[in-house]
């Protein structure tokens, strides 16, 4: 997603960032000014970092949003009480941080940095480095940078959302009637299947634990014959139309229409299968 | 053997019993463990990873011959459970990464989970075949078709013993009801319903209901920009099915009662332990931020893990926590490193022994720490492959802090960050502790006497 130059320029500024973030760890007379123009920075970079995501992370996103509110806050306080600059070593206006719209990385890198990397104990050197390196970020640009990262966290939503039941009033969460109605009629269906199946784990608890439709009963049996294409112009005329076993019969294959035998033999044996299929079924 | 009730931390030596997964110094992204869980018997143990699989394990019967294998792990069933996924409407990615694995109670004999990605909750039956019919009529045993014109007799299928097979098979997929990303999965007491949250919704579902979801707990702001505060983990209470919990990463936590209200916009409870002025700093919100909430098994009382602590809430009490624990409170000195590379993110969980009496939780450099609630001590100790010889005790670690030292700790900056032990599990009624080491899963019990 970014460019190797811009990915090499990131990875010197990480680098630079750690030894930065190890000077404010280790160093206990960095002043608390550079330290908060420290984290804000850090804050500000992750959340540009993240505004170049195509999903940025909702969690790290407010909490880091939350940490630059919590500076602006501290900074807005403290230039009501004096207008003076707060922090004096740092580069005038013109460096200062960009609005969060342009697309690439507007920082400006830190200079003089890579001189101070592991001399973390050696204050002096520390601290003009940080103070050339940290930029004036304004009021603005932190108000900017957080709202211009939680817009982007407001998904759009599916236009059609499924089916959340709107409480009424101070209503208990119910489902609606008609679905325990669909669970009464499948529960009637498997009563039958459970007498055959009886060592099976069917069992009389939570009908998820039943296999709720009736086609997963018959999982272990093969019934591809009837899914397939593969159809025989039934033997004999459709039987009456309210048994539910009649469509298997209509593309049983097995009957012929070559013997007058067979189609004896056929009629018997669809009978009996008839009747197999109404126990199975449970009708 | 069953111990737990009232053992006190000196009793119990941790042993290496089992380590899962490849030695390779290089980790396929893939393989990461994501999510650890015991069912509800402690016979099956569920590991789901970042590729979107499942893997079950079940422990062996105990034999006689061989006491000191006591009921070793052994894989079970391997499935994919979630695969990447595109959303066409967003342009975006959804990750197969499997957040969380919980199980239902046992009712027959087949077993059952929940797994959940980012986007969609997925129940998984997992059952026993060790019968197969035979005799079809139309096809022969090898899954040919028959000549029907050959078919002269017609018989009823029989079952025949085969060997044992274990299948997954999805049974319900809940999809389509959030439009953030799923931290948590809550069975309900009740076992007929459960709830799912994200960022910022919560949704109850009814297992027989998949296209349609009941929004119980709303903190989308109507101006995203007004966003201060996410949901971070919920949970059912283990017996009140009308109670559950959420936290925040404001460090919150509020407990709910389904019967005041159909929207749990307002809670019944909300706890909050008032801030710590001296141990200010620019990251004290990150890392009140909350991790995990897990009920006792008794329901007494809620943990919650936040970056450098756990605590203990009771119920009863909302204003402070009972009981603090330090997890590696030597971090607190370098918050602004682990901002920078983004360790102070990592979402710790934390877990409850059996009898509610010891609480254990994660760390980096593959350390994992216990606490004993009663006794107050508390141990470190190290999930690694140079610990592995079978039954060979775990010797507690030491960090060391400033000054000097000894022989056995390790300094606070040799730490290994990107060794973190997020997930944990611990067996519902023994001493036995499963331990995600990212991409190894590692298996301790206490020693046998």
């Amino acid at each position: 997603m970014l460019g190797r130059g811009l990915k090499r320029k990131l990875s010197d500024y990480e680098e630079n960032m750690a030894g930065l973030s190890s000077a404010f760890d280790s160093s206990r007379s960095l002043p608390y000014p550079l330290k908060r123009q420290l984290v804000l920075n850090m804050c500000l970079t992750k959340l540009q970092t993240y505004k170049m995501l195509v999903e940025p992370n909702l969690h790290r996103s407010v909490l880091i949003a939350n940490t630059v509110r919590q500076i602006q806050e501290e900074m807005r306080q403290e230039s009501n009480q004096q207008p003076v600059n707060i922090c004096p070593g740092i580069a005038p206006a013109s460096h200062s941080y960009a609005g969060m719209e342009s697309p690439g990385i507007s920082l400006q890198l830190p200079s003089g940095i890579n001189q101070q990397e592991s001399h973390c104990c050696d204050l002096r050197s520390v601290e003009d480095p940080i103070e050339n390196s940290l930029l004036i970020v304004s009021d603005d640009d932190m108000s900017s940078a957080i709202s211009s990262i939680l817009k982007d966290l407001d998904f759009v939503e599916d236009i059609s959302p499924p089916t959340c039941l709107v409480p009424t009033g101070d209503d208990q969460p119910k489902f609606p009637e008609n679905t325990g109605l669909k669970l009464e009629d499948d529960r009637q269906d498997l009563k039958g299947a459970e007498c055959v199946f009886g060592s099976f784990e069917i069992s009389n608890s939570t009908s998820y634990l039943k296999d709720l439709a009736i086609d997963d009963i018959f999982e272990d049996i093969d019934t591809s014959m009837y899914d397939s294409d593969f159809c025989c112009p039934p033997l004999m005329p459709p039987r009456s139309p309210s048994l539910a076993t009649e469509e298997p019969l209509k593309t049983f294959p097995s009957c012929n229409s070559s013997s007058a035998n067979n189609i004896q033999i056929c009629r018997t044996d669809l009978s009996e299968l008839d009747h197999i299929m109404e126990i199975l079924v449970g009708s | 053997s069953l111990a737990g009730f009232g053992s006190l931390m000196q009793d119990v030596l941790w042993c290496f019993s089992q380590v899962k997964g490849t030695i390779d110094t290089g980790v396929t992204e893939a393989d990461i463990i994501s999510t650890v869980e015991f069912n509800h018997t402690g016979e099956l143990l569920a590991t789901g990873d970042k590729g979107g699989r499942v893997v079950i394990f079940q422990r062996e019967q105990e034999s006689k011959n061989q006491p000191h294998r006591r009921g070793e792990y052994n894989v079970y069933s391997t499935f994919q459970s979630h695969e990447p996924e595109f959303d066409y409407l967003k342009s975006l990615e959804i990750e197969e990464k499997i957040n969380k694995i919980r199980w239902l109670p046992q009712q027959n004999a087949a077993y059952f989970l929940l797994s959940t990605n980012d986007k969609t909750v997925k129940l998984w039956k997992v059952s026993e075949r060790d019968k197969r019919p035979e005799g079809y009529n139309l096809k022969d045993e090898d899954g040919r078709l028959r000549d029907p014109s050959m078919i002269t007799v017609l018989r009823v299928p029989v079952l025949r013993p085969m060997d044992l097979m274990v299948e997954a098979t999805p049974r319900r997929v809940f999809a389509n009801a959030h439009t953030y990303h799923i931290n948590s999965i809550s069975v309900n007491s009740d076992y007929e319903t459960y709830m799912s949250a994200d960022d910022l919704r919560i949704n109850l579902w009814n297992f027989e209901i998949t296209n349609q979801s009941f929004n119980i707990v709303d903190i989308k702001p109507a101006n995203m920009e007004e966003l201060t505060e996410v949901i971070t983990a919920a949970e059912f209470h283990p017996h009140h099915c009308n109670t559950f919990v959420y936290s925040s990463s404001k460090g919150t936590i509020r407990l709910c009662d389904m019967r005041t209200a159909a929207l749990c916009d307002r809670h019944a409870k909300f706890f909050e332990e008032p801030e710590d002025p001296s141990n200010r700093s620019f990251f004290s919100e990150i890392i009140s931020s909350i991790s995990d909430v897990k009920f006792s098994h008794s329901g007494r009382y809620i943990m919650t893990r936040d970056y450098l602590t756990v605590k203990v809430w009771d119920l009863n009490m909302e204003n402070r926590p009972i009981e603090t624990y330090q997890v590696h409170d030597y971090l607190r000195s370098k918050l602004c490193s682990l901002y920078e590379n983004d360790c102070i993110f990592d979402k710790f969980e934390c877990v409850w022994n059996g009898s509610d009496s010891v609480i254990m939780t994660g760390s980096y450099n593959n350390f994992f720490r216990m606490f004993d609630r009663n006794t107050k001590r508390d141990v470190t100790l190290e999930a690694s492959r140079e610990n592995s010889k079978p039954r060979a005790i775990l010797k507690p670690r030491k960090v060391c802090v400033g000054g000097k030292r000894r022989k056995d700790e390790i300094s606070v900056d040799s730490l290994d960050f990107s060794k973190k032990i997020l997930h944990t599990a611990w067996h519902p009624s023994e001493n036995i502790i499963a331990v995600a080491a990212t991409n190894n899963l590692y298996i301790f019990q206490d020693k046998v006497n």
